[in-house]
């Protein structure tokens, strides 16, 4: 047996008691190798018990490491959001004017003070206004009120004047206009942004003089004032704190020579796109860049035709004009009339299409994940000129949604051919002012311009002409973007909250972790914040506090951590776990069932002794048992059992207690029986009952 | 009887004045109002709805999910696919492809960097422009579910993000080895039915997408879209539960099976079709033989709420959605702008021009970082003023040259006397 003879190899490891026994009798019986080899049965049990232990003691960790961190969301405070939404101010608009832009009363009437007169006839303007919203379906809302006395402390943001105004037009209607910022020494000193009801002095004595007042201050005021913000139209860009404005200057081949190979492009932002873009600093965050490509080949052939384009009506204004005398005229006459002329190659709807090839050219530095807005100049090869659009009465200019814009660019036909060119300011002017209205577009600014209603501003001085170009946006349109930009980011906010309160009930997988709970909380805290102050503050902190709230929600919802859990459906999970328990818990349930019924037969058998000794008096039984013990090994000459020899000495666990007794003989165990049994006979009758049960 | 007729008279009279009376007060106000109600109401009847609706853009995903030679034909199928959108208009930069794309330099590809999607070798699929934005190893569970749910790193590349929005129609595609309701990924992972339908979920949620056309080719295909629940989907696979997806034909020279059945037959429908189709996604639907695909294609239109004869096939195989084209008003008048010929100047010889490069020279447009002025600073949101001022200090440099210029003449003539 091996591990007799290991034992006697290596015996320091055997406990003292049993050595002495080798020592004393010379050749061990198997019972002493066994008692000696196997620890106590307490000490087994204890081994046996370690490994479940050890899994209760894991369970902790199990649990902490498996969970996922569910923090509970102020779901209360987001559906309280629901309802809110962004406010509807009150906007002030202060009403002044020049008390020489009123007639003086007669003497003998009675002079009324300008305040006066200003309130009777902002009473008027308020009544129209109200009557014609009033008649609309679906029923309008005035959303602003009118004062007449500036309060410093919160000064109205937007202001009218009524300018008595040498330089006016002197006929009927009135030609109402926003005043630009004004340079210089002589200035009117209406601040910049009031919107300006000009009237000449000869006007000022006419009788109808109020009537005209009143119909221009209401169609300017509601042209400039809608009773809703306005709202992003799909071609716009969704609002994005930072956006990149790429101007990208395209040369079709730079290889076939008449080329361009500079632009003045700092100088044409400067001119043409910083008005437009300061004022809005607090809305957006532009970045600028700008590069010319000498290769930027179309992906088709346009069509080569006649031109699709009567300029009639410029043609003739120019000619209009060169009657006149005006040499430039005559010969911007000539370069119209030639164009018209002309054949030349057509891009069609299709072509527009597929005009950007994104693809091969790169139009912009892909430095950033912000939104880029392309403006493409696209200068046409030699061989492509004129390249014109297709459709009629349209500039040679056209929009993609939320993408940018394309201006066609050909160089004068009359002009020398020549290998490069460099493109001047002046020469970029009107392709810059289509690029204005672009940015426009896909910004989703509110335009000043209303024909008929707001007019272009005076020059800064009667001896300027007037500028074509666009005025730079004035502080009404801000003030429009504030409260439409506002509104489009406290829905959007909350919107993803409420998606994100969904989806963390909704998906039990989700983690809802630290920082994604700050900045849904940070978000709440700020539109909250919106909704309670509305009335105090103004709108640039209200847009702020949306700005911010939608940039949290959004770093809440697309917080990396959100993700990162799949869904494992439970045939998985048990899957990947019963390979790794079950092989462990074969034995250790064997084990502890075997411990179990060896403690519950110790029991009982202790339990027999103890009232058969009450019965055979009080003759000490270890002793007995130690006898039977010894008689009983002697009687069987095989080993009985492994580490069965429990304190009690009694033999009876061996039936059941160790499985080295299957292994080492087959027929031992019915002999085994037999023998035990004889001897618990011979100590008392009663345990027949016992053996017949376990038979059974 | 003449009361009658005065009766008779008085009501025609009254009939003829009504629609005057009424028309009046309209003039004044109310005119351009009236029209504009109805006009969105003829177009919402008249226009397409579909094209000229809420959608501008088109996004697509398309996933290869196996790796290794044998699954060419995986691989095949993706490129095809990614092929027929670029042939049809979508941009490289709206395809986001995910692909193992280990086969093309494979060292048993006989023909070395090319990919073939039939035997004859008629196209090579690997050639120019070929743009994979996940590769290799990057094409995982959770790279497909953080590209759908759009929980990125800050680091991701805009090229590696689905940036739709909820005017942009998605077109998912998967291709690979499956089974009941999930997909494997490079036989490493796999993806659920849940997974897919929760992150699809994830998108509806935060209006990632407008409508979404879900397409999978591989075995028990249809599984993998049964778990969806979110609206707006159209979804349909290569094969029933239970049943296989099988490859269409092989290669000799190649040695391996080059596309799938499913997609075959779709991209060969797909062929027919050119940038201004009308064809609806039912006439699409209509294509499908199980004979020839030998499995039954699914079809699930339960959560759009649009029928697929009501959806073309160009609203998610199509590139851009529209232009708009600018009317001449907004010219510069060509009187105002001057004549163009004494603008443009010619440009100084500065040596030949000799390099042409397609990417250009970029000139640094970016302007630096001032403090601006002191209204929100104090919240720490610092913006950028795009340019400073330095006319001023120009001026001012102009008139003290002049003043100083003056002063020395005037000194010079004093002292001449």
């Amino acid at each position: 047996m091996a591990v007799t003879g290991q034992d006697q190899d290596d015996p320091p490891a055997v406990a003292a008691q049993p050595r002495s026994a080798i020592t004393e009798s010379s050749k061990p019986t198997p019972k002493e190798v066994t008692a000696r080899i196997n620890p106590s049965s307490k000490k087994r049990l204890s081994i046996l018990l370690s490994f479940p232990i050890l899994f209760l003691l894991a369970i902790p960790f199990w649990w902490y490491t498996t969970s996922i961190e569910r923090l509970p969301l102020p779901t209360a405070r987001i559906d309280g959001l629901g309802g809110v939404g962004f406010p509807e101010l009150k906007t002030k608009i202060l009403l002044t004017g020049d008390q020489a832009a009123f007639p003086t009363p007669p003497p003998g009437k009675a002079v009324f003070e300008l305040p006066v007169i200003l309130q009777s006839l902002g009473k008027e303007v308020i009544r129209g206004v109200d009557g014609i919203y009033e008649r609309q379906r679906p029923k309008k809302r005035r959303t602003w009120e009118l004062v007449y006395a500036d309060d410093k402390a919160n000064p109205a943001p937007l202001r009218v004047h009524i300018r008595r105004f040498e330089h006016a037009n002197t006929s009927w209607p009135l030609e109402p206009y926003v005043q630009p910022p004004e340079r210089g020494l002589v200035t009117s000193g209406i601040p910049a942004g009031t919107l300006v009801i000009p009237v000449h002095p000869d006007q000022v004595a006419d009788r109808f003089l109020k009537q005209h007042y009143k119909i221009a201050l209401i169609n300017s005021i509601l042209s400039l004032f809608p009773d809703q913000p306005p709202s992003i139209p799909l071609r716009a860009l969704k609002y994005s704190p930072n956006i990149t404005l790429s101007f990208v200057l395209l040369n079709e081949d730079a290889s076939e020579g008449s080329y361009v190979r500079g632009w003045d492009i700092e100088a044409a932002v400067q001119e043409h796109m910083l008005p437009h873009l300061e004022p809005l600093k607090d809305v957006f965050n532009f970045t600028i860049e700008s590069q010319l490509l000498y290769h930027a080949p179309l992906t088709f052939e346009p069509t080569y035709q006649a031109m699709p384009r009567p300029r009639n009506k410029q043609i003739e204004q120019a000619l209009d004009a060169a009657s006149q005398g005006n040499d430039e005229a005559e010969i911007v006459a000539k370069e119209l009339i030639d164009e018209e002329l002309e054949k030349g190659y057509i891009i069609d709807e299709e072509m527009m299409k597929v005009f950007v090839n994104s693809e091969k050219w790169s139009l912009d530095s892909g430095s950033t994940n912000n939104p880029v807005l392309r403006l493409l100049l696209y200068v046409p090869k030699e061989t492509h000129r004129p390249m014109r659009l297709s459709t009629s009465d349209s500039a040679q200019s056209f929009l993609l949604p939320q993408f940018g814009g394309v201006v066609l660019l050909n160089p004068p036909s009359s002009f020398p051919p020549s290998e490069a060119y460099d493109l001047p300011l002046a020469a970029l002017a009107p392709s810059f002012h289509l690029f204005t209205q672009h940015l426009y577009s896909l910004l989703a600014l509110p335009t000043l311009l209303d024909p008929g209603k707001i007019h272009p501003p005076p020059p800064a001085s009667p001896f300027h002409p007037p500028s074509p170009l666009w005025q730079g946006i004035t502080p009404w349109q801000v003030y429009q973007v504030y409260l439409s930009r506002g509104k489009e980011n406290a829905e959007e906010a909350i919107k993803t909250l409420v998606g994100i309160k969904r989806l963390v009930a909704k998906i039990r997988e989700m983690k809802v972790g630290e920082g994604v709970r700050g900045k849904v909380n940070g978000a709440v805290e700020r539109l909250e914040k919106v909704s309670a102050l509305s009335t105090a503050q103004s709108a640039v902190e209200n847009f702020i506090l949306t700005r911010d709230a939608v940039g949290l929600a959004n770093r809440a919802f697309f917080d990396p951590s959100m993700m990162g859990l799949l869904y494992f459906p439970d045939e998985h999970k048990f899957a990947v776990y019963t390979p790794l328990f079950a092989p462990i818990a074969v034995p250790l349930i064997l084990g502890l069932l075997k411990e179990l019924i060896a403690w519950r037969k110790r029991r009982r058998s202790a339990k027999i002794r103890g009232q058969a000794d009450a019965a055979h008096g009080p003759e000490p039984g270890v002793e007995a048992g130690a006898v039977v013990h010894q008689v009983d090994a002697e009687k069987s000459g095989v080993q009985s059992g492994v580490g069965d020899l429990d304190d009690t000495g009694l033999i009876e666990g061996v039936r059941l207690g160790a499985p080295v007794d299957e292994d080492e003989d087959e027929d031992g165990l019915a002999a085994k029986t037999d023998k035990t049994v004889t001897s618990e006979q011979r100590r008392e009758p009663r345990p027949r009952v016992l053996r017949s049960r376990g038979k059974r | 009887m003449i009361v009658r007729h005065l009766l008779a008279t008085l009501a025609g009279l009254l009939l003829l004045l009504v629609p005057l009376a009424s028309a009046t007060p309209e003039d004044e106000h109310g005119h351009g109002h009236g029209h504009g109600q109805i006009e969105p109401q003829l177009n919402e009847l008249f226009g397409n709805s579909t094209t000229a609706g809420r959608h501008t853009n088109n996004w697509a995903v398309l996933v290869c999910s196996s790796r290794y030679w044998f699954n060419y034909r995986h691989m095949a199928n993706t490129l095809a696919m990614y092929r027929t959108l670029k042939r049809l208009g979508l941009p490289d930069s709206n395809i986001i492809l995910m692909l193992s794309d280990d086969v093309a330099c494979n060292a048993r590809n006989a023909f070395p960097a090319t990919v073939y999607a039939s035997a004859g070798r008629q196209m090579d699929l690997y050639g120019e422009g070929i743009e994979v934005d996940y590769r290799g190893y990057e094409v995982t569970v959770e790279s497909f579910l953080r590209l759908l749910t759009g929980r990125h790193e800050d680091t991701v590349p805009r090229s590696k993000r689905l940036l739709s929005d909820a005017s942009s129609n998605v077109f998912i595609y998967m291709t690979g080895h499956g089974g009941n309701e999930f997909l494997k990924f490079q036989d490493n992972e796999e993806v659920s039915a849940y997974d897919v339908a929760d992150a699809v979920e994830q998108m509806w949620e935060k209006r990632r997408y407008n409508k979404l056309l879900f397409t999978i080719d591989t075995c028990q295909a249809n599984t993998m879209y049964s778990k969806f629940y979110s609206p707006e989907i159209t979804a349909t696979g290569s094969s029933e539960l239970g049943e296989n997806s099988y490859s269409h034909h092989s290669d000799r020279d190649i040695g391996v099976a080059v596309i799938d059945g499913f997609t075959h037959y779709i991209l060969q429908y797909l062929e027919t079709l050119d940038k201004s189709s009308l064809a609806t996604l039912r006439d699409f639907f209509n294509t499908y033989d199980p004979v020839r695909i030998q499995s039954h294609p699914g079809i699930s239109t339960s959560l759009s709420s649009v029928p697929p004869e009501g959806l073309l096939v160009t609203d998610f195989f199509g590139g851009v959605a529209s232009v708009e084209v600018v009317p001449s008003s907004a010219e510069l008048p060509a009187l105002a702008a001057g004549p163009e010929a004494s603008a443009w100047r010619p440009s100084p010889r500065r040596g030949h021009f000799n390099a042409i490069s397609a990417g250009g020279e970029k000139e640094d447009g970016r302007f630096e970082k001032a403090a601006r002025p002191s209204l929100h600073r104090q919240q720490g949101k610092e913006w950028v003023r795009p340019l400073g001022k330095e006319q001023g200090v120009a001026w001012a440099q102009g008139a003290l040259t002049a003043l100083a210029g003056a002063t020395a003449y005037v000194t010079y003539l004093a002292l001449s006397k």
